[in-house]
Parts: C-alpha cells; sequence; structure tokens
C-alpha cells in the first residue's frame, strides 16, 4: 500500500473511532432496549431448547463476531452456547444471530471513503489491501457493541427467562471471537465463599478478578486496598468499611452493596456503578472519575461511561478533593454529605441535592 | 517484578525440533515461471505457495509438506509450491450441489476436537479435492488480516 494512502486510511480510522465515541457517548441509552430485547429473545431460544430436551446446562453464552460473516458482508454475530468443555466440547450450538450493521455504520463510511480515496492512486492501492485494512479495524469498531452490551445486561440477568435458564456452578457471558479476543461481560460463580475470595485477593493479582462473580459475599472491614478490581462484580456484596484505598475500581459493579463508612480514598472509579449502593459515611477524597476518553489524539479503547451513583444513599460521605466528574447522581440521598465550594462546577446535583449537602470553602 | 535479567550459565541447549521427512520433491519444467507470482494456490493439485504454506503450518504443526519445484531452465529461475500434506479427519458424509461443489458435510465432532488439525480434505471424483478448514482456522486467517482467500460455509449435521 502506498505510504500516504496508508497515512490516510490510519487517520480516518483514528477519525471514525472518534465519531463512533460520540454516538456511543450521546446515544448510549437509546442503544440498550435494543440489546436488552435481542439478550431476552436469545434466552427464550435457549429456555424452549431445555425445555424441549435439546440442550443441557449451558457454561458459556458468546455473542461471536465472525470475520467469514463480515467476508460476506453479513454484520451479525452468532450467538453460541457451550458446556463446561467450551470450545473443546462436541455440544457447541448456534441459538440465535445478532444483527449489529446498525451500530457499524463509522465502519461503513470508513470503508466508502478509503474505497473512494484509492480511485486517486491509480492502482497503488489494491482493494485487497484495503480489505485488509478493514478487517483489521473490525475489532475496535465491534469493541463499542461488547461496552454496550456490558452496560446493559444487569438489569437482564435478574429477571427471566434468564434466570430460568439451566445453568452449571459456573457461568459466563463473552464477547468477542471465536476462539480469539473475547471480554466476560457476566461471570457468575455460585460455589466461591468470602474465605476463599479473601485468600485470592491477599495475592494482588493484577486484572485476574475482573468481571469475577463476588455479588452477595462479606468482606466487612477487609483491607483491600491497593487492589485491582476492575469490573469486578461486587453487587449486593457486604462492604461496611472496607478499606478499598488506592485501588482500581474502573467499571465495578457495586450496585444495592452495603458500604457505609467504606474508605475509596485515592480510588480510581471510572464507570463504576455504585446504583443503590449504601454508601453512607464513605470517604472519597481524592478518588477520581470522568467520562469519555482523556485525549482525542489516538483512539485506544472506547470511552467511560459516566460513574453511577444514582439512588444511592450517600448521607455524610466525604467527596472533598475528589476529582469526578460527570457523575450521575440521579436520585441519590445525600443529607450531610461534604463537597468543597471550588468543585460544585463538576457535579451536576439537583436543587433539592444542593439544598442538604454540606459545601466547605 | 516481572521483569528477568538474562545470562548465559553455560551452553544453550536447544530442544531439537521434530525431524520432518525430506519428502523428495515434485519436479515440472515450465515456460513463463514468473506467471506463478500471481498465484498461491494451483487447485489442480492442491499446492500452496510458500507464503500460504507459512500461514498453514501454524495450523499444520506435525505434518510433513512435500515441494513441487517449477523450473525454467532458459531462465535458470525456479519457484516452489507444496503439497497440501495428507490430514486425517474423514467426514461421515459429505453431501455435493449439482453443481457438484460440497454443500453439507457430517462430522463426528467428538472425534474431530480431538485428533484433527483443523483442515482436511473432501476427494473430488472430478478431479481436485476440496480443502475444507474448520471456522477457528478461517477466523483466524481473517483477523490476521490474510485476504483472498474465500470461505464458503458448509451446512453441518452432527
Amino acid at each position: 500500500m502506498n505510504k500516504i494512502f496508508e497515512e490516510y486510511a490510519i487517520q480516518l480510522k483514528n477519525q471514525k473511532l472518534f465519531e463512533m465515541e460520540d454516538i456511543y457517548q450521546k446515544h448510549f441509552p437509546e442503544f440498550v432496549p435494543f440489546f436488552q430485547k435481542h439478550f431476552q429473545e436469545t434466552c427464550e431460544n435457549i429456555t424452549k431448547m431445555q425445555k424441549a430436551g435439546r440442550l443441557g446446562e449451558i457454561s458459556y453464552l458468546e455473542y461471536t463476531l465472525l470475520y467469514t460473516n463480515m467476508l460476506q458482508k453479513k454484520e451479525t454475530a452468532e450467538v453460541r452456547i457451550y458446556d463446561n468443555n467450551w470450545y473443546f466440547g462436541d455440544k457447541q450450538q448456534i441459538v440465535n444471530e445478532f444483527d449489529f450493521s446498525a451500530l457499524f455504520t463509522k465502519y461503513h463510511e470508513l470503508s466508502s471513503e478509503l474505497m473512494a480515496y484509492r480511485k486517486r492512486f491509480a492502482g497503488e492501492a489494491s482493494s485487497q489491501e484495503i480489505q485488509s485494512f478493514l478487517f483489521s479495524c473490525i475489532r475496535p469498531f465491534y469493541c463499542y457493541i461488547i461496552s454496550i452490551f456490558r452496560y446493559s445486561i444487569l438489569p437482564c440477568i435478574s429477571k427471566e427467562p434468564f434466570l430460568s435458564i439451566q445453568r452449571t456452578d459456573k457461568f459466563e457471558i463473552n464477547i468477542g471471537e471465536y476462539m480469539g479476543y473475547t471480554e466476560a461481560i457476566y461471570k457468575e460463580n455460585k460455589k466461591r465463599t468470602s474465605e476463599d475470595s479473601l485468600a485470592w485477593f491477599s495475592l494482588r493479582r493484577e486484572f485476574e478478578y475482573a468481571f469475577e462473580d463476588f455479588s452477595g459475599l462479606d468482606f466487612t472491614g477487609a483491607d483491600l486496598s491497593e487492589i485491582d478490581l476492575r469490573y469486578s462484580d461486587l453487587r449486593n456484596a457486604k462492604l461496611t468499611s472496607t478499606d478499598f484505598q488506592d485501588s482500581m475500581l474502573f467499571g465495578t459493579r457495586f450496585c444495592n452493596a452495603n458500604m457505609k463508612e467504606a474508605d475509596l480514598r485515592y480510588c480510581l472509579i471510572h464507570e463504576a456503578d455504585f446504583t443503590g449502593a449504601d454508601l453512607s459515611g464513605a470517604k472519597f477524597t481524592a478518588a477520581e472519575a470522568h467520562a469519555g476518553v482523556p485525549n482525542h489524539n489516538k483512539w485506544i479503547i472506547t470511552g467511560y461511561q459516566r460513574v453511577s451513583f444514582r439512588n444511592a444513599c450517600l448521607k455524610e460521605a466525604d467527596f472533598q478533593r475528589t476529582y469526578i466528574q460527570d457523575a450521575d447522581f440521579t436520585g441519590a440521598v445525600m443529607d450531610g454529605a461534604l463537597f468543597q465550594q471550588s468543585q460544585l462546577t463538576h457535579f451536576e446535583l439537583s436543587p433539592e441535592q444542593m439544598k442538604v449537602i454540606n459545601i466547605v470553602s | 517484578m516481572d521483569y528477568f535479567l538474562l545470562k548465559q550459565i553455560g551452553t544453550i541447549s536447544i530442544p531439537k525440533e521434530k525431524e520432518h521427512n525430506q519428502e523428495e520433491p515434485s519436479v515440472r519444467i515450465m515456460e513463463n515461471i514468473s506467471s506463478l507470482e500471481k498465484f498461491d494456490y494451483l487447485a489442480e493439485e492442491a499446492l500452496f505457495s510458500d507464503r500460504v504454506k507459512l500461514l498453514l503450518e501454524q495450523y499444520l504443526i506435525e505434518e510433513d509438506w512435500r515441494p513441487c519445484t517449477f523450473i525454467e531452465p532458459k531462465k535458470q529461475e525456479q519457484k516452489t509450491f507444496w503439497f497440501l500434506p495428507p490430514l486425517a479427519c474423514t467426514p461421515d458424509n459429505v453431501v455435493f450441489a449439482s453443481n457438484g461443489i460440497p454443500c453439507s458435510v457430517t462430522i463426528n465432532e467428538e472425534a474431530f476436537a480431538r485428533k484433527s488439525s483443523g483442515i482436511f480434505y473432501i476427494p473430488n471424483p472430478k478431479g481436485t479435492p476440496f480443502v475444507i478448514v474448520h471456522m477457528s482456522i478461517a477466523e483466524s486467517i481473517l483477523r490476521r488480516g490474510f485476504c483472498g482467500l474465500g470461505f464458503n460455509r458448509l451446512s453441518t449435521d452432527t
């Protein structure tokens, strides 16, 4: 491929990914029902198959992007299910298809603009080379589908038809490629105990706890400082007075957890989900969070969603000297929560919330 | 720390690679050898170019490849292609469409998962064998940016 053309292609890919980022940030709530509806439909298919005896317990459910489909201009992911032998078992089945073409508009634009630009180079960039380049761009665009799914899944797993699916003790929902790059968006482990988990936490592994299921476990008063709990599932966990100081809590799911007096000082909490959590007296001093991407020079990952404190109890929580931006405080109880005057521009608090917080200079 | 200081503490010994049988090359004399540059696959005898062999070797680690060398004596030039090695998996049944191309295969998935490397032939009564690849290999090839290969999905009956 001609060097000038290659540079143009890379720059255009970057531009289209940032345009996709804008769509993702602005229209995210509109995508959620689309994904949830499809997931419900998939669950219905699975339960029907299980009731008919055509399918046993499942261990993995995957939304699989197929390059072989992309080659045929078919932008559909296959929803495949597996037993506990995963790819090595002979019980793989396709239970649904997911058409993501509506979310690939920026990829379509990249493709058509590159093909049009190619004409200027009189044969120096072959259509195969462009195809090869375009295929290398599929994964970053598909990352947006992974991200939307990740944030759409939680309401679906707490209700039917998902609850009726016969699942093994360890169960995962993954999104990604076939026997390639995949991300877990939800994991279940019915056998995990608080004691096992604390022993594992003591090893302070990096990223190993991501999407792992610690929901409902009791870590009251535990020392979980300087730990990497990115995207871990701590919903409904008992975390009273738990020490999370200096921890990485990107995307951690704390929904409805009991986090009274929890110490979250110096934590990174980008896109963490504290929906419905009891954070009375929690300390957020110097904690950091923001939505979107840190810079617009080079696209690296999908931008963060807003950290959510929706319907959380933040009575007397300490937000002094935090670097939290774009947080969602809708419905949060904030009586006596402590803020600095200079920070208030970063927070979208309702007039009612403004009346009950404590502001220090 | 996840880093190590590398140093030598004796003679470095490298585990022996599997000894591949040096198969006798098949030699073909031809004119205009440069015309082969355009091709990576010669369907008539299932011959693959060096670059495709390099790719397929990633999935066929144990197999021995027999070379097929094309020579143009006048120019003293040669180019090597490779016969696809014999592959273990045999489908239980194959259905051919009216145009003679396979449209469906029946495979014992359990045996396939244990034994096969994911690539196998289907003999063609009219000559050129059909090369079948498992989805894992088709996907692996495409996501690495290899273009110019077509993949028609077959229906399977297990």
